[in-house]
């Protein structure tokens, strides 16, 4: 059975890790939604017994996913920054504080990072957490999640939420654009948003991009039925085999201390 | 012979982002505390506004387009273009204009425009 069905399927939902070799932190971040979002819901969500093998099992107590379930101990890991959820958008300071004791307590193993990265990630990540309770109104809040590519050098970081999604919203705010793909790239684009404040925004998702696009990383936004991608520049959409009802924003960060962070 | 020339007093107003918003300024709400600020401040003719962002360790779009954006809808452009922003970084200073490129842009959206984002989002509230 495909995720897709599980949202509100009834009866209990048993996650099968039997034939699953590897889950990066994008599939951490949307079994973790899928769980929060069934719990708010009074819906059984349980991890097949002994269904994830050693590896697997090691990968699930990293990101602390298992302690959703149960009081398994989450593994104290220098590769995974383990799940954080937030329902309160006031959480800012916390999640400022979350994101520094994991880039301490990882400096030992990560390539050495300048304070203009340092800084342009805190600052992502409060604009992601301001997206996600001005925009998605997600029920369940933002989960936030990343991981420490060493062989790529890469930082990886997902936030995701169980709001309308992001192409939805365009799609309702927007009686012009019709298609998740139109929908996906007004999105990115300077000004564009779907909340009318009175006041100017539409920044939070444009600026991201940018910062990616300089670091020479990649931008994934997943929402709906589709997926907008893009690394050096160049986009990519493409549909989303099976639909996700909310939105995942995945960044990849080339992590280096030679590069200067000025957008425009 | 002396000449005796009169200088106007021009006084500065100075505010400090820090001791008004905090260190992290993300939220919006913390933004029209900015605002407020700033508008009060503007208000005194013969003066210069200064704001001051020394101690802020966030600084995003969100927090500016509610504390500096929306002044372009409140004031007129060349007065708020004469506030003194102090204490920025390279980064922030770039985030900055931005958004004051941004805020012109809307304000500067003729009415159909506006009516078809207020339509739009009368649609959205109803659905």
């Amino acid at each position: 059975m495909t995720i897709a069905k599980c949202w509100n399927q009834k009866s209990q939902v048993n996650l099968d890790f039997s034939d699953c070799a590897y889950l990066g932190a994008n599939g951490i971040s949307l079994l973790a939604a899928l769980f929060e979002f069934r719990k708010l819901n009074r819906l059984k969500t349980q991890v097949v017994k002994d269904s994830p093998g050693r590896i697997l099992d090691e990968t699930l107590r990293k990101f602390g996913f298992l302690e959703l379930f149960d009081a398994t101990e989450t593994i104290e890991t220098t590769d995974a920054m383990p799940i954080f959820r937030t329902c309160d958008q006031n959480d800012e300071i916390k999640l400022v504080e979350y994101l520094e004791d994991q880039l301490i307590s990882k400096a030992s193993v990560l390539p050495q990072m300048n304070d203009a990265l340092a800084k342009e990630i805190r600052k992502s990540l409060c604009e992601l957490l301001t997206n996600v309770f001005q925009h998605a109104k997600s029920p369940i809040g933002g989960i936030f999640t990343g991981q420490f590519h060493r062989f790529q050098k890469e930082f990886q970081i997902c936030i995701c939420d169980r709001g309308c999604g992001v192409a939805d919203l365009v799609k309702m705010s927007n009686k012009s654009i019709s298609t998740t793909q139109d929908a996906l790239s007004w999105a990115l684009e300077m000004g564009n948003s779907t909340k009318d404040t009175g006041n100017p925004s539409g920044l939070g998702l444009h600026l991201l991009r940018n910062f990616v696009n300089v670091n020479g990383g990649e931008f994934r936004l997943y929402a709906n039925n589709g997926v907008i991608s893009e690394r050096g520049g160049e986009r990519t959409t493409y549909p989303l085999m099976a639909e996700y009802p909310g939105t995942l924003i995945e960044v990849r960060l080339k992590v280096r201390d030679d590069v200067r962070y000025v957008l425009t | 012979m002396i000449v005796a020339s009169l200088k106007l007093d021009e006084r500065v107003m100075a505010i400090s982002v820090a001791t008004t918003c905090g260190r992290i300024c993300v939220q919006p709400k913390l933004g029209e505390l900015l605002r407020k600020e700033i508008i009060e401040s503007m208000g005194n003719e013969s003066g210069t506004v200064e704001v001051d962002f020394s101690g802020v360790k966030i600084l995003t779009s969100s927090f500016l387009n509610v504390a500096v954006g929306s002044l372009y809808g409140k004031s007129d452009e060349a007065t708020v273009d004469a506030i003194t922003w102090l204490g920025l970084d390279e980064s922030d200073q770039s985030l900055l204009s931005v958004v004051i490129e941004n805020a012109k842009r809307f304000y500067s959206l003729n009415e159909e425009q506006k009516n078809n984002i207020i339509e739009n989002n009368d649609d959205l509230t109803k659905e």
